[in-house]
């Protein structure tokens, strides 16, 4: 299969989250015939089975696929799918620098959406060519010319070139197709010049080590190759290249303009980093690809084995993970309350779920994941500064303190109008200092703020969503570190501190805090045979305090010969969750607990 | 070990009690006789021993709803068969238990009755939606009493909605009064697909039960009852050797719609279904128990006793030493649990909360 450049389109899909990117990936796929119909499961390029039971896209994928346009001439697309939440907006920058061209997703009943700019200001940014397609006009709700109308007002969109189309049904997919071929530009590098290629993904494969998904900007490189990493300098010769249909096939080489794989016995994902540019060892480029940067942690959070014989095995779970997940990092630790486990950093709270529930999934590992915590910054009088990534490191005694910081973002909410005045309320109650409003349209605003990231990462989303029932969309951009008054509070469980549920509050709202934690605690924290007092404190002063009731009956009234086994079950199953659970002296404590520890609501 | 017990399941019934999630059918919706044929025939696949049997207990469903014929088929075939049998119990409710249904299972050797009770309130009984009122209970002990059948139990159910002290009071009086030699008193637990769980029925909350029982056990010890199990008091001698079975562990036979059994190390469930019951179809559902399943489930029944079990009995069933087995999981439960006499058994005050306990128990 060999393609000249006029023949190859190279294009990403970018939308707001659940706007019908990966189920539009499907039908081009279907519709060009690089699938089987029979082989079609929904929402094909999401590998993980958490992909598929989510909905959405959490790692891109890319694939080739050939069109046979009404010209007669047949042409090679190579078609990048991306994430689509916002804990993934590097992964989407980078995505984007391997295509010509997007299309740029909007849901027709919902119109555009946080996101929808996000994507698509980032796209031109990048300079590619928009196609503005407008998804699921089969439903009864859509509203085609409101999104016309949008897209002109935000991204000045020409209507017209608006398609409408319909995913699910395949309306409007083969016009579409069309207009890629004669719409978005074909790549133009120099095949004759030194090889300059983008990484724009990468997977660990146990038997040819590193894939990396790459698109060739200028140059080719063939099997045999001896290829340099420009970030990192490592040099590897090349075993195998190819394309992804999405099943591989081999190829002798890939040139300019070209999307494919490669592999070179790379051991270590972390030697990969996507946005680096391989180039040929004897032959290099001068220039690395722009825009690459290390993907960094936002949000660290504490994982232990529930059982500590099994501090080893989730060692390799976390190793065998990090294989494909470059953006998760983690290092060994200690607590007291729950022994020997590892803090890890994430993208963001969804990242974090993801990775601990593929532990639990593919690894079959019981863990316990305290409560996550962004890093702060702690200046001490003595001039010296330590970044606290783990709360329990967070000085008690705040008299060497000088000042505290902690990283801030600015937001961007936009919103039906009629919930303005909830989200503000909501950014308000979350520390927010308002920036700006404006209206898109006349049903329509745009809202900014600056929040601590501390503030956004938890259950912000989810609640932006309830105060506006489900219309709000977010984006947000870190600015950088503030100072900001933040204090530590501990939680005490029948009179013993436990150091897991230890978080790092606002000074300000310290009170309210405690007393919602302390009472969320009592809830999910199951009675025992004896009153437990839970206690916050703050240094050694206590600010609130809440007593678990001992438990006074949970026997079956009656267990016959048919009761039996149904009450085994429900007790192996209570059993099943009880293991999950940690023990400080006497207390059990469940995982919820420390998730509950920040998603209470302290205005309520 | 042979199983020495056989539960045999009458699903028919008057009228569907609010609290009911037994397996049973409207009367009159299936032929009795050719459900009996069934079962019969079920029986005679099991191979029972003639003179294995020590126990056996009809339930139900409702078994006094059989006619006096229907009856007199199923006790004097059982009678005829397993002449060994030593406790025989059945199920009845008091508006269908006459004195010749009476005399024909002293006839057939019947020797313990199990009376629906439930209440001393015909508010309450109709609540419950039982077909009874307390003239019908009150009229079947007296005719139990007059033809000296003196072994029998009454059930009653505690905890409704609104229940106060003084119909608990009521309901004591009345079992007492009524002199039966076996009490059993429920908590009322609302089961998925109950009348009262249709209709979002919520029992007392836990403080208020566990008044309630605090209570019952003090004033029917005062009157001569000792609760041997969680739910169930009698007059010492006369606990239910039939269930003790079931809380001893140890295997039982059973047929009939939906019935229980536990023969060689497996359990088995008929099939809920009374139309493929009626066509000769037990589809059994099985389950092996694992050792370490046998030796849980041996826990959960054995510590519902006041008496706990024989650390012996242990020994001699897993070929291991409780108490050096169980070190570590003991341990964390010392305060509520017993040792005395070569028995294990918790504290009497903590069985109603005895879940927390066998959740650290269970390895």
């Amino acid at each position: 299969m060999n393609f000249d450049q006029k023949h190859i389109r190279n294009f990403c899909v970018v939308a707001h989250i659940d706007h019908g990117k990966s189920t539009l990936c499907d039908r081009i796929l279907e519709k060009t015939g690089a699938v089987e119909l029979r082989d079609l499961q929904p929402q094909l390029l999401d590998d993980m089975s958490i992909e598929r039971e989510r909905g959405i896209t959490i790692k891109l994928n890319a694939v080739s696929v050939t069109y046979k346009a009404e010209d007669g001439d047949t042409y090679l697309f190579n078609l990048i799918d991306t994430p689509g939440h916002v804990d993934f907006t590097y992964e989407v920058s980078r995505s984007l620098s391997a295509c010509e061209g997007a299309i740029l997703i909007v849901d027709a009943t919902q119109g555009v959406q946080a996101q929808t700019l996000a994507n698509g200001y980032l796209a031109i940014d990048n300079g590619l060519e928009i196609l503005p397609v407008v998804n699921k006009v089969d439903l009864p709700s859509s509203n085609v010319e409101r999104c016309q109308l949008e897209l002109i007002d935000t991204l000045n969109i020409n209507p017209d070139k608006v398609m409408p189309v319909s995913a699910k049904t395949g309306v409007g997919v083969e016009h579409l197709l069309e207009h890629i071929v004669k719409d978005l530009p074909a790549p133009q590098g120099d095949p004759d010049k030194p090889l300059k290629a983008l990484i724009f993904d990468s997977k660990f494969d146990p038997y040819r080590g590193v894939i990396v998904l790459i698109r060739v900007m200028e140059g080719s490189v063939k099997v045999g190759d001896t290829i340099r990493l420009m970030h990192n300098d490592g040099i590897y010769r090349v075993t195998e290249v190819g394309i992804r249909t999405p099943k591989e096939q081999k190829q002798d080489s890939l040139s300019a303009g070209e999307v494919g794989y490669l592999a070179a016995s790379i051991k270590n994902i972390s030697d990969v980093q996507v946005g680096d540019t391989i180039t040929l060892d004897d032959n290099p480029t001068d220039k690395p690809m722009p825009g690459f940067r290390k993907v960094q942690p936002m949000v660290f959070a504490g994982l232990y084995p529930s059982d500590n014989k099994d501090f080893e095995n989730l060692k390799s779970a976390l190793e065998k993970l990090s294989l494909n997940d470059s953006a998760l990092v983690f290092e060994p630790e200690t607590s007291v309350a729950l022994g020997s486990g590892f803090r890890c950093g994430f993208l963001g709270l969804l990242h974090m779920e993801v990775v601990q529930e593929r532990i639990e999934e593919e690894f079959d590992l019981d863990i316990m994941c305290t409560a996550p915590s962004v890093v702060y910054e702690v200046h001490f009088t003595d001039g010296s500064m330590k970044m606290i990534q783990n709360p329990a490191d967070f000085p008690r005694d705040k008299t060497k303190v000088r000042s505290t910081s902690e990283p801030f973002a600015d937001v961007k909410v936009m919103v039906p109008k009629d919930y303005v005045g909830n989200v503000m309320t909501l950014c308000q109650n979350r520390r927010g200092e308002y920036d700006t409003m404006h209206y898109i349209d006349e049903t329509r605003v745009t809202l900014k703020y600056k929040m601590p990231l501390s503030e956004i990462v938890f259950d912000f989303f989810d609640k932006l969503k309830s105060v506006s029932q489900g219309y709000a969309s977010l984006d947000y951009e870190l600015i950088g570190y503030e100072v900001s008054n933040v204090v530590r509070m501990d939680i005490m469980l029948n009179g013993e501190t436990v150091d897991a549920l230890t978080t790092i509050v606002f000074e300000g709202s310290a009170y309210r805090r405690a007393r919602a934690v302390v009472d969320k605690l009592k809830d999910v924290i199951p009675k025992q045979q004896f009153e437990i007092p839970v206690q916050a404190c703050i240094g050694s002063k206590i600010i609130a305090r809440s007593d678990i009731k001992a438990v006074r009956k949970d026997v079956l009234a009656k267990c016959y010969g048919g009761d039996i086994s149904r009450k085994k079950k429900l007790l192996e199953k209570q059993k099943k969750g009880k293991k999950r659970m940690k023990e400080f002296g006497k207390v059990q404590v469940p995982q919820e607990a420390f998730i509950a520890m920040l998603t209470v609501d302290e205005n309520q | 070990m042979r199983p020495k017990s056989l539960y045999i399941h009458i699903p028919f019934c008057e009228k569907i009690c609010a609290y009911c999630d037994f397996a049973k059918v409207m009367n009159g919706t299936f032929s009795h006789m050719k459900y009996l044929a069934n079962l019969l025939k079920e029986l005679e696949e099991e191979e029972i021993p003639f003179d294995s049997l020590k126990t056996i207990y009809i339930g139900g469903g409702t078994p006094s709803c059989l006619t006096l014929d229907e009856l007199d088929l199923l006790l004097s075939y059982l009678y005829e068969h397993f002449p060994s049998v030593e406790e025989f119990t059945l199920e009845a409710n008091p508006e269908s238990l006459d004195k010749d249904k009476i005399r024909l299972c002293q006839m057939y050797g019947v020797n313990r009755i199990s009376l629906g009770a439930q209440a001393a309130s015909d508010d309450i009984l109709k609540t419950l939606n039982r077909n009874h009122r307390m003239k019908d209970l009150i009229r079947c002990c007296d005719d139990l009493h007059e033809l000296h059948f003196d072994n029998f139990n009454l059930d009653f159910i505690y905890g409704l909605p609104g229940m106060t002290k003084k119909d608990l009071d009521d309901d004591i009086e009345l079992s007492l009064k009524l002199k039966s030699k076996h009490l059993s008193y429920y908590s009322l637990q609302i089961e998925k697909g109950t009348m009262f769980y249709n209709k979002h029925i919520k029992a007392q909350d836990d403080e208020v039960m566990r008044e309630m029982y605090d209570y019952l056990i003090k004033k029917l010890h005062e009157a001569g009852f000792e609760r041997y199990e969680v739910s169930n008091f009698a007059i010492p001698g006369y606990e239910s050797r039939h269930n003790l079975t079931y809380w001893h562990d140890e295997p039982y036979y059973a047929v009939g719609l939906s019935a229980s059994g536990y023969i060689n190390q497996t359990r088995f469930t008929n099939t809920h279904s009374m139309t493929k019951y009626m066509k000769g179809l037990t589809d059994r559902a099985t389950e092996e128990i694992s050792s370490k399943s046998e030796e849980f489930e041996f826990l959960m029944l054995n510590l519902r006793l006041v008496s706990g079990f024989s650390l012996d009995k242990f020994k001699e069933r897993f070929h291991k030493d409780f108490l050096v087995s169980y070190q570590k999981e003991i341990k964390k439960v010392e305060e509520y649990v017993q040792v005395k006499d070569g028995y294990f058994a918790i504290k009497p005050e903590y069985l109603y909360t005895m879940d927390h306990i066998l959740l650290e128990l269970l390895k």
